[in-house]
């Protein structure tokens, strides 16, 4: 069938997904079964097809007492990658593809060829592994040219950009306070975050600015005596002129 | 029933005469035969560590597809 998904295989992968004792699955399963499915589908010499019928074989004889249609599918991923082929779908399509199975109506080959693709792509930028993933439509790979991996590559793994550069990092960008009001001798007020400031020169050398909070501001406290606002906040800080860019 | 099932194994014919032997000499179905036979194969397999560390990655890969149809099977 494959070079180790014999029966022993077979119940390795039971026993990882159902958790329980390689033993115990041993134990239980349909021998019977189990051996005629590997006896056939060894006979079968196209991968894919060989991977249809193991996988539309577990899911409707059910050889195991639990989680066929798990087992069947990590059975059939690991059947294609030991014949070269990488597999790769939506987890619902998978579940929707076994339900069709067993309701008998469903093309697995057909199915199956759609999701799989020769394994072995690199991404020539980062060597990391090109996957032609389409769950629905056609397969999206149709070469391995250098950029067209590249491309790929940037797409699935979004490690860089499609000609293998590095991506740009953007730095947050400061957000400017909003000024609400200048007042005399350089002071301003400044909304931060919700937050009402006001920011006074405090010292000339070197140029330092008092940063202080004020509680609660209406509009009118805004065009009113600036005095009346400053004497209502409260010193929270202390900040250097050119640390304000701008602002003052 | 179950001894009354046909095993279809592909094994070299020396293998599956001696199978047969053991059966007959021990007086056991032949199906239990093949069950030890595989519960060999199967401790022989867990020092494979290429083919179980594939299968735990595929495991890992297809976690949500498992996961899934393990509730289609329970269903």
């Amino acid at each position: 069938m494959g070079e180790r998904l014999d029966e022993a295989g077979l119940v390795w992968a039971a026993a990882l997904v159902t958790g329980a004792a390689p033993a115990d699955v041993v134990d239980a399963v349909d021998v019977a079964a189990l051996s005629a499915l590997v006896a056939e589908v060894d006979a079968i010499h196209d991968p894919v097809r060989a991977a249809a019928h193991l996988l539309a074989r577990v899911v409707l004889e059910r050889p195991f007492p639990m989680a066929n249609a798990a087992i069947g599918w990590l059975a059939t991923v690991e059947l294609l990658q030991e014949r070269g082929l990488h597999t790769a779908a939506r987890p619902r399509d998978v579940v929707e593809l076994c339900a069709a199975i067993r309701a008998g109506r469903a093309d697995v080959a057909a199915q199956l060829r759609r999701w799989s693709t020769r394994s072995g792509f690199r991404c020539p930028a980062c060597d990391r592994t090109v996957y032609a993933f389409s769950a629905t439509g056609p397969r999206v790979l149709h070469g391995t040219s250098r950029a067209e991996l590249t491309a790929r590559c940037a797409f699935e793994h979004r490690s860089h950009d499609r000609h293998g550069g590095a991506l740009a990092t953007s730095s947050p960008s400061p957000i400017a306070p909003a000024v609400l009001a200048r007042g005399d001798c350089g002071s301003v007020a400044v909304a931060v975050d919700g937050r009402t400031l006001v920011l006074s020169p405090y010292c000339d050398e070197p140029a330092i600015y008092r940063v202080s909070e004020v509680g609660e501001v209406s509009p009118g406290d805004l065009v009113g005596r600036w005095d009346a606002l400053v004497a209502r906040a409260t010193t929270v800080g202390f900040v250097p002129a050119d640390d304000l860019g701008a602002l003052v | 029933v179950a001894e009354t099932k046909n095993l279809l194994l592909r094994l070299d014919p020396e293998l599956a005469e001696q199978l047969q032997a053991v059966a007959a000499v021990e007086g056991r179905p032949m199906s239990e035969v093949v069950r030890e036979a595989i519960r060999s194969l199967v401790e022989a397999r867990r020092q494979d560590d290429a083919f179980q560390d594939r299968l735990r990655q595929i495991a890992k890969q297809q976690r949500r597809a498992l996961r899934s149809l393990k509730g289609l099977d329970d269903g």
